[in-house]
């Protein structure tokens, strides 16, 4: 009696000897199907394809000796540069795509391809660090032994981790993360890599955490350029290296204030005001580089890019031995947060000089004041803020906004401080109680916000100030406001029970 | 010759006629059978993972052809429930006429494609659930709660044992052999 699965063979062997003598054949029309979409995804669309062939009859000897792969994978453009569109709902044209999923089996080394050569180190791991946070890290160093010299990118390089033969996670490339490439006279580019114990397969944006064990690592570099790496490039210099974001932010336009920030000041900048963490929305790319065109319309941004950044358009991925990964279980952290608190302490004076903790879940909106000093509040009760709502697709959705606050509400002082851990034999921070206060923010009335105009100026006014004995003169306060807060816009309200007052600027 | 086209000639001349009898085994019909094929065929032909020879090519083509038959399924049906819902009358994806079967296949024809495509995966391709659900993209639980709805059904036409969570202990009973 024949097992299920050996009837099964059986009959799928049956039906495979019927299809052969048959001599059955793919689909009419299957080849052409593949060779299209290797075109198409390579760039090669057939307009392009006979601006590639005009380029290469007048690019000399060396040019038609890459055409003689036959295979799509590189052509030439013509030179003089050109213009560029780029839809902003598509693909990440800095990212590479490696053709590597999450249930693939591990990928076959490819240390030399299309004339690079790829060298992998890794850092030291005598250091117990690595081993505490399960952490690998190195460099990919590329080589370029090509004859011909064109320009080039090396892409920060793609993480492949790999379980019993099967990849499990991947640590995507971040894209361009440098505006160097290869030029005649330069022949080695390196990108640092990392991974640690946090991996991402498919869709799933948050990652997933490794479970501890033995795994091995491929590290991908990709060597590419494309009209759209180039012009981006040129972008990542007027965005002091951060790249456009792509996640076709309807919030933004290109005079808003966080695009200008952007221009002014830099990623830095605008990261603090909580905006972009380092990246520019799309939509903001004319105000970084004036010759670049946003289409509303297409949702697409048209760039520039210069000959002397590209001229051959190609994408090679080369894949390393494997690299052995021990991830062990998550260590503690060093400082524990405890739990939140979710009511304020009854009485904070009677607790003078020790840790506030951290509310749950306090207002998103950014309140900052450069005065909130003690040396400051002993000479007035009014302190210059600022006030800047979290927009955005996470936050406020909407392009202005009001935010209201009741007037008196009562406020808890605090000082950047820390205290020794014995157990641990460390310092960990607190937030030390230093005093209380009464609080009312721009007199009691709402304050507007406007996307285009940044951040509203106004006004704090502490009243009914007690210190604590040994507060020390000079310290800068964060102010812990008991109230209720309320941010109203087109897209609806929403209210916090409490709101922070931070020291600094937001500029 | 570029590297592809010679692994894709490879696999179309040589090992066609066994993607086919997979993906038959899979759909039950040859016409669904032979556009799944097309369609993994293009689908890692075209992508950029390096293709190693033909048989490399062939075992992605088999895992394409799984994921894209289950995938499809699951379009089908929103579209169907979708369908029904908003009153669009008849139902687009009616079957096509059926082809002669035997006990086998009529079983297999009675089972949904994603409990169809999780019975060819375990018993032929001798995978565990865990690899069934990594390939598929779905839960192990599901996959389980599949094969054992499966072996439910098997028990029934075919006359057979079934333990998915254990080995392959499918055994077939025949009708001739139940009558006797």
């Amino acid at each position: 009696m024949a097992s299920f699965g050996e009837e099964l063979a059986i009959r799928i062997g049956a039906v495979q000897r019927t299809l052969e003598a048959e001599s059955v054949e793919p689909l009419a029309g299957t080849a052409q199907a593949i060779r299209r979409k290797r075109a198409v995804r390579q760039g090669t669309t057939a307009g392009v394809a006979a601006v590639a062939a005009v380029a290469l009859a007048g690019s000399g000897a060396v040019a038609v000796r890459r055409a003689l792969d036959a295979e799509p994978a590189a052509y030439y453009l013509p030179p003089g540069g050109g213009d560029v569109s780029i839809s902003v709902d598509g693909p990440d044209p800095t990212l590479p795509d490696i053709g590597i999923e999450c249930g693939d089996p591990a990928p076959e080394p490819l240390l030399a391809d299309d004339g690079y050569r790829l060298e992998v180190t890794t850092t030291d791991r005598e250091d117990p660090f690595y081993d505490t946070y399960s952490y690998l890290e190195g460099r990919a160093k590329v080589t370029n032994e090509n004859e011909e010299q064109f320009p080039a990118f090396v892409l920060h390089p793609d993480v492949v981790v790999v379980k019993d033969g099967t990849v499990v996670g991947i640590v995507p490339s971040q894209g361009l993360d440098q505006r160097i490439f290869f030029t005649p006279g330069r022949d080695t580019l390196s990108e640092l890599f990392g991974v640690w114990d946090w991996v991402s397969c498919g869709d799933e944006a948050e990652g997933e955490r490794l479970e501890p064990g033995d795994y091995e690592v491929y590290i991908v570099a990709t060597v590419a350029n494309s009209p759209e790496i180039a012009g981006l490039s040129r972008l990542s210099v007027a965005t002091y290296g951060g790249t456009p974001y792509f996640n076709g932010d309807r919030w933004l336009e290109p005079l808003d204030w966080e695009c200008t920030q952007g221009v002014s000041y830099g990623v830095d900048a605008v990261a603090e005001s909580g905006g972009f963490y380092g990246n520019y929305a799309a939509a903001c790319l004319p105000a970084h580089e004036p010759k670049a065109q946003w289409e509303a319309d297409r949702r697409a941004i048209t760039v520039e890019y210069n000959d002397g950044v590209v001229r051959r358009v190609f994408e090679t991925h080369l894949i390393s031995e494997p690299i052995s990964h021990r991830v062990n279980e998550p260590a503690e952290s060093v400082y524990p947060e405890g739990e939140p608190w979710t009511e304020p302490p009854s009485d904070p004076l009677d607790q003078c000089g020790a840790d506030l903790g951290w509310f749950e879940e306090p207002s998103s909106v950014d309140v900052f004041s450069q005065e909130v000093t003690i040396a400051t509040l002993r000479d007035k009760d009014d302190l210059d803020a600022w006030v800047w709502p979290d927009f955005g697709p996470e936050g406020v959705q909407s392009r202005v906004a009001r935010v209201a606050t009741a007037p008196d509400a009562r406020a808890i002082l605090t000082i950047q401080g820390d205290v020794y851990n014995e157990e641990l034999d460390a310092w960990l921070p607190t937030s030390e109680i230093v005093g209380v206060a009464n609080v009312t923010l721009n007199g009691g009335d709402d304050v507007s916000v406007s996307r285009a105009l940044g951040p509203a100026s106004t006004s704090i006014n502490l009243s009914d100030v007690v210190w604590c004995r040994r507060a020390p003169y000079d310290a800068q306060l964060t102010i812990t406001v008991i109230g209720k807060q309320t941010v109203t816009s087109d897209a609806g309200s929403d209210a916090a029970e409490v709101w922070v007052i931070t020291p600094g600027h937001i500029l | 010759m570029a590297r592809w086209q010679g692994f894709y000639d490879e696999l179309a001349t040589t090992r066609y006629s066994a993607v086919l009898a997979y993906a038959m085994a899979l759909t039950g019909q040859r016409a669904t059978a032979e556009d799944l094929v097309q369609e993994a065929l293009v689908k890692v032909f075209s992508s950029p993972r390096r293709l190693a020879s033909a048989a490399h090519a062939e075992s992605y083509v088999r895992r394409t052809i799984a994921t894209l038959y289950v995938d499809d399924a699951r379009r089908a049906a929103l579209f169907d429930r979708t369908a029904r819902r908003m009153g669009w009358g008849e139902e687009p994806h009616a079957a096509p006429p059926p082809e002669p079967m035997d006990e086998i296949e009529e079983a297999l024809a009675r089972l949904s494609p994603q409990v169809r495509t999780c019975v060819v995966l375990r018993f032929y391709e001798d995978l565990t659930a865990s690899q069934i659900a990594d390939r598929l993209k779905l839960s192990v639980g599901t996959v389980k709660r599949y094969l054992h709805e499966a072996s439910a059904e098997l028990r029934q036409d075919l006359g057979v044992d079934a333990d998915p969570d254990g080995g392959d202990s499918i055994a077939v009973v025949s009708h001739s052999e139940r009558r006797r």
